[in-house]
């Protein structure tokens, strides 16, 4: 139950060192660099940014190229690791660097390329669309042309009105030859012949009839001829794609190396981005950020190597500085940080609830699922999602913070006697909250007034801690007292009431210490006393423990009777499937609703008695890329 | 006829009443759900790698489509559907009808009112994707009644 203590740090070097002791830094991943204001009259020198921006557009560009590549890769699922390369590794593909954009530069090529096949295939496509309907006419078409006497052309008329048009031609002196070449459903396509002097009439009928001339830009042979020549090329087309295909397939197998030198530049571009918050002169720099206490002496160690010359100064914040928040628990406990981060980062000078909560939260998650043989399998299924993912990233924790729970679920399954939901196995605590949901209520609600009494003390903690002692007495001991108080009243009427009462007139009496005139501070204790409503409310909000439990065991138990009901012969494969399914369902949507209530018993009814928000993470300049990290010496996520 | 109807109508209540848990809290459930999952597959649309989180906020208000089915289900475990021979006098199948109502009406309100809530809790995913821990929390202090009514209904069926 720690927030480590943070140190400002500040380092004064020779610019000609600077890349060495941000790589070292980055190296140890325990400074986060912060830009200090500065006074316009002091104003340093301006930072440079040219390679910083180059760097940033070769990152956006390898990124494009990962996403270009990921659908052609095979596998790679939700689950992989980030793996983790030495720096060996890292040194290599920075001198590979060359090759691994000449397989860039070839796969943005062979885009552009794919990209101009496709418009080609659309324009071949469109042209044999276009000569389709002329396909039997077995003349090529440069030879449609007017001669001195005759008028020659392919036109297009409605199906509906081609008879009426043809009928008009008839009447020509010269009757017009007209042959349908084809037709479909609307349009009938013909080739016209007419005497040069006809032209005029004809248009008309043409017009009439609703059709017009056929524009094939194309000559060179006859339709069929064409559409032979188009259907080749693209024939051709396909070939060359196939080919560019192929090629981006090898290409694929780089992968890898393109996403360790992204994250290579990555790392650059983070260090470069440090820089900038430098203040500097013509030939040194000054570096300004927060570290942990404890490892001052290893910073003071590894740059002092690394830089000739350089002045380092540590100091404790001062009270109106705010440092980041960094959380440092046990091992088994860590996971449960995640939780708290989701709710909000610790004030740096609050507490970290991470500790007292984990028993907490285990416990009430055991409760709500409360089912021993699904605390097994939860156990199991999140012991070995964790151990693949060694904990990392948020999947990793939250597999983490269900395996430890799931200890607890086995063991109130086992005390309350569930099983699979299947009935009539003994509960080890003598009742099953079928059986005796009165006693079950109480179980629940003591375990909730419990964690409000834990609460109150941990308030009551931080209070003592700031050498508040009196506020410890009013704003908490007062509080602790009166439960203590209404305790009794089941055991000694007389103590308890009196008791009780002398708290909650200690109540009125302080709570509007803070108030400035009379009037003030007795309706600022008679507020404070009417809180008793709210912290009823919030013990019986653990009525929920049981609740979620019910559901639970109430579901399993259907599930259990409808396979029952059609045991037997071939029903028994379907039995097995449904309690299969059942099971799994039940368990999946209960373990969500589980983990959902207890995340909020601990942020509603626990952090509300003493959690104080408001600090910003710890983001040290470290050496975790996006698809992979660089071994350091400190890689906790 | 009127008498044979009398002497079931213990048995009616409590099917009428199990009916009414499972149908009301399901239909709330059902539009809860089936916002949330509109607004979701708007969010995916933009952002297709918050799936998960949009996930865990569209289920959020199915539960009380489970909980009015699970009232519904101990209510016929005590009538001749599922509970073998037993028969219900008319008081204690008024009794089974009253137990299901908390979580009847309650599982409705709560459940087409918490899809609203997942709704902009979801919206807000969209906007600040490490906001899913506030937009759990908002919408989970919906459901907090419907595990009341829940319990209270459960504490009622329990003591016919």
């Amino acid at each position: 139950m720690a927030i480590v203590s943070m140190k400002k740090m500040r380092l004064l070097a020779l610019k000609r060192d600077k890349g060495r002791i941000l790589r070292q830094l980055q190296k140890m991943g325990c400074v986060e660099l912060i830009q200090e204001d500065q006074a316009p009259e002091q104003k340093a020198l301006p930072a440079e940014d040219g390679r910083l921006q180059s760097v940033r557009e070769e990152v956006a560009r390898l990124d494009r190229a990962v996403d270009e590549l990921k659908p052609l890769c095979r596998g790679g699922s939700l689950l992989a690791v980030k793996p983790e390369k030495s720096e060996d590794d890292a040194m290599q593909a920075m001198a590979s660097e060359g090759e691994t954009l000449a397989v860039v530069d070839r796969l943005e090529e062979t885009a552009r390329s794919l990209q101009e096949i496709r418009g080609r295939r659309a324009r071949e496509e469109a042209s044999i669309a276009k000569l389709k309907p002329w396909e039997t006419l077995d003349l090529p078409l440069e030879q449609i042309a007017d001669t001195k006497h005759t008028y020659m052309r392919l036109i297009t008329v409605p199906a509906n009105s081609y008879a009426a048009f043809e009928a008009a031609l008839s009447g020509f002196e010269a009757p017009a030859a007209l042959e349908k070449v084809s037709a479909d459903r609307t349009t009938v396509y013909a080739l016209a012949v007419l005497l040069a002097e006809d032209r005029k009439p004809f248009e008309d009928a043409l017009r009439q009839a609703g059709g017009q001339e056929a524009q094939l830009a194309e000559t060179g042979g006859t339709p069929a001829l064409l559409i032979d020549r188009h259907k080749s090329s693209l024939t051709r087309l396909d070939e060359v794609q196939g080919q560019l295909q192929d090629e981006r397939q090898q290409l694929a197998e780089h992968i890898d190396q393109i996403r360790l030198l992204r994250d290579m530049l990555f790392l650059e571009q983070k260090r470069l981005e440090a820089a900038q918050k430098f203040a500097q002169t013509e030939s040194a720099f000054l570096l300004t950020g927060w570290a942990p206490a404890d490892k001052e002496e290893s910073i003071r160690a590894q740059v002092g190597k690394v830089a000739q010359v350089c002045e380092m100064e540590f100091r404790d914040p001062l009270p109106e500085e705010q440092p980041p928040t960094l959380l440092k628990n046990p091992k088994l406990v860590r996971p449960f940080e995640s939780i708290v981060q989701l709710y909000s980062t610790p004030s740096p000078r609050g507490i970290d609830p991470t500790l007292i909560m984990t028993p907490f939260f285990a416990c009430f998650f055991g409760l709500m699922l409360s089912d021993a043989a699904y605390g097994i399998v939860l156990g199991i299924v999140t012991g070995i999602l964790a151990y693949l993912l060694r904990g990392k990233g948020s999947i990793g924790a939250i597999a983490s913070v269900l395996c430890v729970s799931s200890v607890a679920t086995v063991i109130w399954g086992g005390l309350l006697g569930s099983w699979f939901g299947i009935e009539g196995i003994q509960p080890w605590i003598g009742f099953t909250p079928m059986s005796d949901p009165l006693k079950m209520m109480v179980l629940c609600l003591g375990l909730g007034l419990f964690h409000i009494v834990v609460g109150l003390c941990v308030a009551m903690y931080m209070n003592f801690r700031r050498k508040k002692p009196w506020a410890a007495l009013f704003d908490q001991g007062f509080w602790l007292i009166l439960f203590a108080g209404l305790g009794l009243l089941m055991v000694n009427k007389t103590v308890g009431m009196i008791v009780a009462g002398g708290a909650a007139l200690g109540i009125v009496c302080t709570a509007g210490r803070q108030k400035k005139n009379l009037f003030g501070k007795i309706t600022g204790g008679l507020g404070a006393l009417y809180n008793i409503t709210s912290y009823a409310s919030d013990i019986l909000s653990y009525a929920r423990l049981f609740g979620m439990g019910l559901a639970t065991g109430v579901i399993a138990m259907v599930f259990n009777k409808v396979a029952m009901m059609i045991w037997g012969g071939f029903g028994s494969v379907i039995a097995i499937l449904i309690l299969v399914v059942g099971h799994t369902f039940n368990l999946a949507i209960n373990t969500l609703g589980a983990y959902v209530h207890t995340c909020r018993l601990q942020y509603i009814e626990f952090f509300g008695k003493f959690y104080e928000d408001g600090g910003t993470p710890f983001r040290p300049l470290d050496n975790q890329g996006k698809y992979i990290d660089i071994a350091g010496e400190n890689n906790t996520p | 006829m009127f008498q044979a109807f009398m002497d079931n109508l213990g048995v009616i209540l409590a099917l009428a009443g199990a009916a009414l848990s499972v149908l009301m809290a399901g239909i709330g459930s059902a539009k809860g759900v089936g916002m949330a999952g509109e607004t979701a597959a708007g969010v995916i649309s933009e952002k297709p790698e918050r799936f998960g989180q949009c996930l865990v906020l569209e289920l959020l208000p199915g539960t009380q489509g489970i909980y009015g089915f699970l009232i519904g289900f101990l209510v016929l475990l005590k009538t001749p559907i599922l509970g073998g021979d037993v028969t219900l006098t008319i008081a204690q199948g008024v009794q089974l009808f009253i137990a299901c109502l908390p979580i009847a009406i309650v599982g409705f309100f709560s459940a087409k009112l918490q899809g609203r809530v997942a709704c902009s809790a979801i919206g807000l995913l969209g906007k600040r994707g490490d906001s899913v821990g506030q937009g759990i929390v908002l919408t989970v202090m919906v459901e907090t009644y419907a595990v009341l009514a829940l319990l209270a209904s459960f504490l009622i069926q329990s003591g016919v």
